[in-house]
């Protein structure tokens, strides 16, 4: 180790000169307190008398011992999950363990509190593994590629945090103590954390200690790997178990704290550290000190404000620059051509007829949709001319209608342009941006009206496709790099969402229920307007399917075939730009259709372009019709928004469909 | 254009919803749960003048002068809130506060809507189309709590007819103050009122809420006098109440397990703090709105004094039976 630690001269100076700051305000701190030497008196033999000496010993003391073993154990976490996956990208944070933990423990608060009482920590653990594997799962068939694990960690954290907004939206109450943890505040009050968390980090140090030889053979390709004797299934088992092992403990302790994992890991590696050894080392003692120096920068910012700011979400926050500034430094396969996983279903005979099945299911959901209901005496039909109650239904039945167009001609859109299966217009961060704005909005305005709501979206969601832009132009907008932006503005999203949800604000239901995305807040010119503007953008890409059959060939016979590449990806880029914002508007930003759709009219069989696009807006529609009804009336007079159902559809339907992905 | 655009969508749908009638009636029929009564015609509205809200605080003031709500939102949240199930019986359930159910409220045929802003301030419009809408802001105003409770109690009488009723009840109100202030006489101590979110967390009620608006009219001095939100609320960590020299009373919430507050007071630093080393915690259950209205803040009150008048603070002798000779009112 120490040889080690000689060679890593450069991460050992990156380290030290990050840690200068710790140590001022490590000063700085104590001096605030009393002085070096009353502070370790505290820290030894505090007297109970004396009221400094108490908050030190605990309060102040804890919460820095914690903030080290939490930041040094992600960052451990995250050096052996990017190295198990080969994947600079895989954090605790990325591939959904933290959102997994945090949901299991939110739902065991309200389903099964007996199971607390076993440790929270054994709960968070269960959670969290459930929510690799899924990404595992949903990763597989394409061999762990880096791009399609982090996607898939994307989308499974969208999906966890999907089934959390359910819960919160009607169980606001009971879940609002979780909601200050689950924001990661690093608060102490007392030993308790320390004692919990120090053996876990120590135990997850020293097995990975033990891991050192076999995970460095990882570094080397399958083939040389299992030419050397190493069985690679149950070496990525053990590795992945102990990073998952320690990112539950720590989630179950102090909640959700972002970006270290992936941060730390990161910034030795582009120090120097290059061997496996060097950037647990170096990654784990920067990992400590970028979360204490947060934490403790945060205690002196914080202590005039009302609300409290937990230092989970900041680090979250700053996060977000730093992927966006990583992206474009990291070294992904760009423009090679995908695996031919297209060959999924067959070709259907007749594409026609299938299509007009689909348009008589639409017309039966609108019905449906339309005459159906509940009244303050049970179910009836509507008669079509009762105005009254229909000036409620139809603009929602529309809006359900149009959202859903929308989405599924911008996942399939998206897709085809990137030929990588988990693309969705959420992973875009359009829908983060339009939301980050919104919650804003509804925070910052005095007397926010669904007009101005409406504007700040659109502002929100334009300013990130201006992001997107700048960041991609020089790269020629490469696919991978244009979805990773995605994870960076969701990473943001979450921080500002936790934020406000922690402070016990009243406006945080509205906000959830407007994140559970409903077509709830649509009138009728609202209704037509989205409806017009679905109609046109879905008529703007028929032009386009030459470039939609090509561009999944790869961006060599993309160029052979004569087609201008950068404009082509630009071109079809800000059309799902716009599609995802006036979506998002209506149904908020959390629905999957945009996944899903395009998946089941392939499913279907349908794989021309036009085909697909025509059988994915079909499907769409159908989809978010339905669940804009079963919302409805599934718990009248409540209701469960119809981005929440189709989620829920949605994410059934993903886990039949997993093998076939 | 506009206009036009909304008739021609209108007429489009229309014809699609009769074509549509035709087509599936017959088939989604058959879907339909059996046991679920159906009905012809839309379901009776209820006749007559009538008030909704969305708003607890105007929900209860309207209660408090016998006049309740024909509809409210979240009425089971509410009953919750206030530990009584039978709390608004007779009130139609609009759904979640911040989605009601616009059809159950149209077949209601209410004569206004009445909202609090800056919540549902976005439905305005919708609402509008139902009933006339009407406004009273609680928070955020240059008012105090106290004056703003009094002038929507009086709002409310006018509103429904019945400024005496309101004028009796405020005076009430004052009555029932006076009262419990005299039998609790002078603190020797400020309080504090918060509670614990979890080990490390407490929400501190401070200036601009109701808890401190009823700790003045009781002649108690509120200790916390930091920062707090536009809802009078504060959330923070241990270390940051630590130096708050008071009688410190929790507030247990509906919400929670009862006993929720005195496990947490169990742990860390919460068990040296002298807030609670000096006298025994009062732990008082919470059976009204935070963000309600002088019905809320009478509550509070009560269970206020009562456990104050439990935990024995007062340097005379309380009369037997606690504050149960002088509840007189439900």
């Amino acid at each position: 180790m120490m040889g080690q630690a000689m060679r890593g001269a450069s991460p050992a100076l990156a380290c030290w000169l990050l840690s200068l700051p710790l140590l001022l305000l490590f000063w700085l701190g104590l001096e605030e307190q009393g002085g070096l030497t009353l502070g370790l008196k505290a820290l030894v033999l505090p007297s109970f008398e004396d009221v400094d000496q108490l908050l030190l010993h605990y309060a102040w003391w804890p919460r820095l011992a914690v903030a080290l073993l939490a930041g040094g154990g992600l960052a451990l976490a995250g050096v052996l999950m990017q190295q198990v996956l080969r994947n600079p990208l895989a954090s605790p944070t990325t591939l959904g363990v933290a959102s997994g933990a945090n949901l299991a423990l939110m739902a065991s608060t309200l389903l099964a509190p007996g199971l607390l009482v076993f440790g929270r920590e054994w709960v968070a653990l269960a959670g969290g593994g459930l929510a690799v594997g899924l990404v595992f799962m949903l990763a597989w068939r394409r061999g762990l590629a880096p791009i399609v694990v982090v996607l898939a960690g994307l989308v499974v954290n969208l999906y966890l945090g999907a089934l959390a907004t359910a819960l919160l939206l009607f169980n606001h109450e009971s879940l609002s103590g979780l909601l200050i943890w689950g924001a990661g505040s690093l608060a102490q009050n007392g030993w308790d954390g320390v004692t919990t968390l120090w053996p876990r980090v120590v135990i997850g140090a020293v097995l990975a200690w033990f891991l050192l030889r076999p995970l460095a053979v990882l570094e080397l390709d399958d083939a040389s790997a299992k030419s050397l004797g190493v069985s690679l299934k149950y070496l990525r088992f053990a590795g992945m178990g102990l990073a998952v092992f320690i990112t539950a403990s720590i989630v179950s302790v102090v909640g959700i704290i972002g970006f270290i994992g992936l941060a730390a890991p990161n910034i030795v590696r582009i120090a120097g550290a290059r061997r496996l050894g060097e950037r647990l080392l170096w990654g784990t003692l920067l990992g400590a000190v970028l979360l204490a120096t947060t934490d403790l920068l945060l205690q002196n910012v914080t202590g005039v404000l009302p609300t409290l700011i937990p230092t989970g979400a900041v680090t979250g926050a700053l996060g977000a620059p730093l992927l966006m500034w990583l992206i474009p430094r990291l070294r992904l396969q760009g423009n090679r051509a995908p695996q031919p996983a297209a060959v999924l279903a067959n070709r259907h005979p007749a594409p026609g007829r299938l299509a007009t099945r689909l348009a008589i299911g639409l017309l039966l959901a609108v019905g449906l949709g339309l005459l159906l209901g509940q009244g303050v005496s049970g179910w009836y039909w509507l008669s079509p001319e009762n105005w009254s109650v229909m000036q409620w239904r139809m603009p929602r039945v529309l809006a359900a209608a149009a959202s859903g167009l929308m989405l599924a001609v911008a996942g399939t859109l998206l897709q085809r342009l990137s030929a990588n299966p988990m693309a969705s217009p959420e992973v875009l961060g359009i829908s983060g941006g339009c939301a980050i704005a919104l919650i804003l909005g509804i925070f910052l305005i005095p007397e926010p009206t669904n007009g101005m709501l409406v504007g700040i979206g659109t502002l929100g969601a334009f300013a990130t496709l201006l992001i997107l832009v700048a960041l991609n132009r020089r790269s020629g907008f490469v696919p991978e790099r244009l979805l990773l932006t995605g994870v960076a503005v969701g990473a943001l999203f979450d921080a500002v969402r936790s934020v406000m949800l922690a402070g016990g604000d009243p406006r945080g239901q509205q906000v959830i229920a407007w994140l559970a995305g409903s077509t709830y807040y649509v009138d009728l010119t609202s209704a037509v307007v989205v409806g017009t503007l679905a109609a046109l953008l879905a008529l703007c890409t028929l032009p386009l399917t030459r470039w939609l059959d090509i561009l999944p060939l790869g961006a060599a016979t993309t160029r052979a075939l004569g087609v201008g590449l950068n404009r082509a990806r630009l071109v079809l880029l800000v059309l799902v730009a716009l599609l995802t914002a006036c979506a998002t508007l209506v149904v908020g930003p959390l629905s999957f259709v945009g996944l899903l759709a395009p998946h089941m009219a392939r499913l279907l069989g349908l794989s021309r372009a036009h085909h697909h696009l025509l059988g994915a807006a079909l499907v769409g529609m159908l989809l978010m019709v339905l669940a804009d009804w079963v919302g409805r009336q599934i718990i009248f007079p409540y209701e469960i928004p119809a981005g929440l159902v189709a989620s829920l559809i949605g994410g059934a339907y993903f886990m039949w469909g997993l093998r076939r992905l | 254009m506009a206009a036009i655009n909304g008739c021609t969508a209108r007429l489009v749908s229309f014809g699609h919803g009769v074509r549509c009638l035709a087509v599936c009636s017959a088939l989604i029929w058959a879907f339909v749960p059996s046991s679920a009564p159906l009905l012809a015609s839309p379901p009776e509205t209820f006749p007559g003048e009538a008030a909704v809200t969305l708003d607890y605080a105007i929900g209860e003031t309207l209660l408090a002068l016998n006049a309740p709500p024909i509809a409210m939102g979240g009425v089971a949240g509410y009953r919750r809130w206030r530990r009584d199930a039978d709390v608004m019986r007779g009130v139609v359930e609009l759904g979640h506060r911040h989605l009601p159910n616009f059809e159950r409220l149209q077949a209601l045929a209410p004569t206004r809507v009445l909202i609090s802003p800056p919540a549902h301030a976005n439905l305005e419009g919708m609402l509008g189309r139902i009933a006339e809408v009407e406004r009273y802001s609680l928070f955020g105003t240059s008012d105090s709590l106290s004056e703003r409770l009094i002038a929507l109690t009086q709002w409310l009488g006018e509103l429904i007819g019945a400024e005496a009723g309101a004028q009796r009840y405020l005076n009430r109100y004052d009555a029932r103050v006076r009262e419990l202030r005299d039998y609790i006489g002078r603190l020797d101590e400020p309080l504090i009122v918060l509670r614990l979110m979890d080990e490390r967390h407490a929400r501190v009620f401070g200036r601009g809420s109701l808890e401190d608006m009823v700790l003045n009219d009781l002649g108690i001095d509120n200790a916390w006098d930091g920062e707090t939100s536009r809802w009078g609320i504060a959330t923070l960590s241990a270390e940051s109440l630590f130096e708050v020299e008071a009688r410190a009373l929790f507030l247990e919430s509906p919400y929670s397990d009862v006993g929720t507050q005195s496990r947490l007071l169990g742990q860390g630093l919460w068990q040296h703090w002298p807030a609670v080393t000096r006298h025994d915690p009062l732990i008082v259950p919470v059976s009204h709105w935070h963000w309600g209205g002088l019905p809320s803040a009478m509550r509070f009150a009560e269970s206020l004094v009562d456990g104050l008048s439990a935990g024995d603070v007062r340097s005379a002798e309380p009369q037997a039976g606690g504050c149960q000779d002088c509840e007189f009112h439900r």
